[in-house]
């Protein structure tokens, strides 16, 4: 669904700079809701250093020492093979 | 410092390799967490799409997929997942000029599309072509910090 926003000539013009930048920088055409989403993604969201280190260091060692990277290797040798197989 | 500086001097890419390290807690894993996720510099955290489907796997196959998805999705809360339509081509890009799997060239995509340091942990297939890698994006290896 598509809705209707009013902006200024100003900003216009500075939300097709951006455009151009990311035509230029992924070889496409881009659209206004494109950019919009991509300035959105780009803006200063609330981060607190303490509260991200203090959540992520619940997680550190959940896993056992080589369990991890024991089940990414066989995914990724699982992809590897298939590409393989149809190359 | 002028916003787009700070922007590219505070925000870096996490590729699945060194999340790994981290959740294992081997020694890379502290070295990880004391010189990138502690480091003040970095105040923006950045993640593919497919990094966050690996680490989902990894946890499926040892709790199962809903407790997989909670879980993952409480860790990377604070991280930005970017959009893999964003990402598509330059990983594709990636994939087609060098032999790494496709999960890292969706997280060297990120470094490269906002101009900003990946943090890997060194594999080799990574390593042979660092010499080419690093003329698109700035690696940080984080098995340099041990």
């Amino acid at each position: 669904m598509t809705t209707t926003i009013q902006i200024s000539e100003i900003t216009k013009k500075k939300l097709f700079r951006v455009i151009n930048r990311l035509e230029k920088k992924w070889s496409r055409r881009v659209t206004y809701d494109e950019a919009i989403k991509f300035l959105l993604q780009e803006e200063k969201i609330e981060f607190s250093k303490q509260d991200f280190l203090k959540n992520i260091k619940k997680y550190q060692g959940i896993l056992k020492p080589g369990e991890g990277k024991s089940l990414l290797k066989e995914l990724r040798m699982m992809d590897y093979e298939r590409e393989k197989k149809i190359s | 410092m002028n916003a787009k500086k700070k922007f590219h001097d505070t925000a870096i890419v996490i590729e699945t390799g060194a999340m790994i390290e981290f959740l294992e807690n081997t020694e890379l894993g502290k070295a990880f967490s004391a010189n990138i996720l502690e480091n003040s510099r970095f105040q923006r955290f950045y993640v593919s799409p497919l990094t966050d489907t690996e680490l989902k796997y990894v946890l499926c196959r040892r709790n199962g997929y809903l407790e997989a998805k909670k879980i993952v999705s409480d860790i990377l809360k604070n991280f930005i997942i970017c959009s893999e339509s964003h990402l598509r081509d330059e990983a594709i890009r990636l994939k087609c000029n060098f032999p790494i799997s496709l999960a890292d060239c969706y997280s060297l995509a990120v470094g490269i599309i906002l101009e900003i340091p990946v943090c890997m942990k060194k594999e080799e297939e990574v390593n042979r072509i660092f010499s080419e890698l690093i003329s698109l994006v700035k690696i940080i290896f984080i098995d340099d910090y041990v």
